[in-house]
């Protein structure tokens, strides 16, 4: 067997496989890792997540270094430049380890010439770095970090607050965690936290959320196992106060995998007779497993309301469409969207929102609501989405929310992520004539 | 040249040589070794050579089978710091806890490529040492990993036979497709 790979030969494989559309953050951080018993896994994660979220700007300066591209079978050595150049710019190292770590690394990728190319390269960025900084402030790519497509769709949707979300994107996202208020209030569960040594503070959202002030492994949170808490951001809980709720009523969640939304409706109202759907069986398995954490009933069914599962037409007081989106408010949890993501995927995504409106709208009884959610900042899958639905469906009436750090659209209320808070969504609720 | 030397002077131990390590997908990894039936300095000779090769690839283990040479030997050294060489001559397994224990996987053999193969965690070795003495081991973790993936080459398989044929299929030719490249240069 060969030697285990490094840190950064394991980083080089995980963010090579993203330059190719050929893996995600997600996919590699999975079960995965664990199977490196001997490696660090958090520096792993650290430049994983570091060069994606910064990749726009690190691959402008190193475009001004680089004297011609590198050909493609050698796209580990642009990611070994990648990395050196993050720990240079975003990393407390020492410049001269930085340089050195890095050098070594490429005759461990059997690629000795790349020593006086990486050497060059990082030494340049170290002299040049107000200079190089300079440059890349003149472009918006590199400025922003983020693809052009989305940086100039995000100007067009919002002209005066889209600079504020591209800096927001920037910033990693906090930990939140959601009280099951039905085992215990949000109160005593800070004075948990506080007790456990962990500094946390409450959302101004909703009753539920609890913000930490650093993010911490799950195992070390009071009762976790027990349900007493679970991690959601809050803009995600918002769902439970925005869907008008009352013991009873049946309700659908037709997009649930994993299960977090499903769960914050059922902890909020008990005797819902709640039916939980997913076209995955995979993720069909942690909705299960989320609802046997939290003791909570539902109906699970592995189904796509666009096909041949339909549940009946007029069965549902209540349906929840957190549908498939570009996840554009969460790209500061998942900087590897702005590698993966395209326009024409976004397009698609339009289309299969527009596909599940209009096949979940019939399930719906005269009288009842459907809440439609994202987690996107594009208005194309939002507010435009939900015009185009209600100018098509005379039996769709639009309810204006009113939710507290959010702007209003014409249909729906857009929230962007916030430092330090919420994730960016969107929510739109309609009532069936 | 300067390899084809040093083996006029086998009989040395100090002297090693580096062996050339077969690649997948050529037939001779499907060989099954015969057992060893003496342990002596010129098996001794050999496992010199084996050390060296696995230290040079860098690797942590290399079954005989890899470079050539059809026998039920083994070496291996999972230390970080290269002390901890480890020879198994005729090493038999048996399962301790047969609950399955993910790792991701590569092979000296089947360069670059890294896959999750799942394999019992805990087993029991016995074989013989270098100097023929038998001798029994109870390992887990990597070690237990390093040493099954050996002994399976032992018996002509490769991590690769784990995975799925597309998988297996997609590597085999793009193997097939670098050592053509290197034949030509």
């Amino acid at each position: 067997m060969p030697k285990p790979l490094s840190e950064r030969q394991l980083c080089i494989k995980i963010l090579g496989d993203i330059l190719d559309h050929r893996g995600s953050l997600a996919s590699a951080f999975g079960a995965n890792l664990k199977s490196y018993p001997n490696l660090n896994t958090a520096l792993v994660q650290e430049y994983c997540y570091g060069v994606c979220r910064w990749f726009h700007q690190l691959d402008g300066i190193a475009q001004l270094l680089l004297d011609k591209p590198l050909r493609k079978k050698d796209s580990d050595v642009y990611c070994l430049i990648l990395m050196g150049l993050y720990q240079l710019f975003y990393m407390r190292t020492p410049a001269h380890a930085a340089i050195n770590e890095t050098v070594a690394e490429a005759e461990k990728l059997g690629k000795s010439w790349a020593k006086n190319l990486v050497n060059a390269i990082l030494r340049g960025a170290q002299r040049r770095q107000a200079e190089l900084l300079e440059q890349t402030e003149k472009n918006y790519v590199c400025k922003y970090s983020h693809p052009d497509w989305l940086i100039s769709q995000l100007k067009q949707d919002w002209p005066t607050t889209y600079r504020t979300v591209l800096d927001a994107d920037n910033v990693r996202a906090p930990m939140t965690l959601r009280v099951n208020i039905a085992k215990i209030s949000r109160s005593e569960y800070l004075a948990k936290l506080a007790i456990a040594g962990l500094s946390a503070h409450q959302g101004v959202l909703t009753s539920t959320a609890i913000i930490l002030n650093s993010p911490c492994d799950v195992a070390l949170l009071p009762g976790f196992s027990d349900g007493m808490v679970s991690i959601q951001d809050e803009a995600s809980q918002l769902v439970a106060a925005l869907l008008p709720l009352a013991p009873g009523l049946k309700v659908l969640d037709a997009c649930a995998a994993p299960g977090g939304k499903t769960c914050a409706l059922l902890e909020a109202q008990a005797g819902l007779d709640l039916t939980a759907m997913d076209n995955e069986p995979r993720r069909i398995m942690r909705i299960q497993e989320n609802l046997g954490r939290l003791d909570l009933v539902a109906t699970v069914i592995c189904g796509d309301i666009c096909t041949d599962s339909n549940p009946g037409a007029e069965t549902f007081d209540r349906i929840l469409l957190d549908v498939p989106c570009s996840a554009t408010g969460v790209i500061r949890r998942h900087p590897d969207i702005k590698l993966l993501r395209t326009p024409d995927e976004v397009s698609r995504l339009v289309q299969t929102q527009a596909d599940l409106l209009h096949a979940a709208w019939p399930l719906l009884k005269p009288g009842g609501f459907l809440l439609y959610s994202t987690c996107s900042t594009l208005k194309a899958e939002n507010t435009d989405q939900i015009a185009l639905f209600v100018m098509a469906m005379s039996t769709a009436e639009h309810v204006r929310l009113d939710i507290a750090d959010s702007t209003s659209c014409e249909f729906g209320t857009q929230l962007f992520p916030k430092i330090n808070s919420h994730d960016g969504f969107f929510y739109a609720l309609l009532r069936k004539r | 040249m300067v390899l084809k030397l040093t083996n006029y002077f086998s009989n040395d131990p100090d002297f090693m040589s580096l062996l050339t390590i077969l690649e997948f997908p050529d037939p001779r990894l499907r060989k099954r070794a015969s057992p060893v039936s003496v342990v002596d300095d010129t098996l001794r000779n050999t496992i010199n050579d084996m050390f060296e090769t696995m230290y040079n690839a860098p690797g942590i283990g290399l079954a005989a089978t890899q470079v050539d040479i059809h026998k039920r030997l083994l070496v291996l050294d999972v230390s970080e710091n290269k002390d901890a060489p480890m020879v198994f001559i005729n090493p038999e397994i048996e399962v301790l806890d047969s609950e399955p224990m993910g790792y991701e996987e590569g092979c000296l053999s089947v360069p670059g490529y890294f896959d999750m193969v799942n394999r019992p965690r805990k087993i029991l070795v016995q074989a013989l040492d270098k100097n023929g003495t038998e001798f029994e081991l109870e390992a887990e973790g990597l070690l237990a990993v390093c040493i099954q993936h050996e002994v399976d080459h032992l018996d002509g398989k490769l991590f690769v036979d784990y995975l799925s044929i597309l998988k297996r299929q997609r590597i085999k030719n793009k193997l097939l497709k670098d050592q053509k490249q290197r034949v030509n240069v």
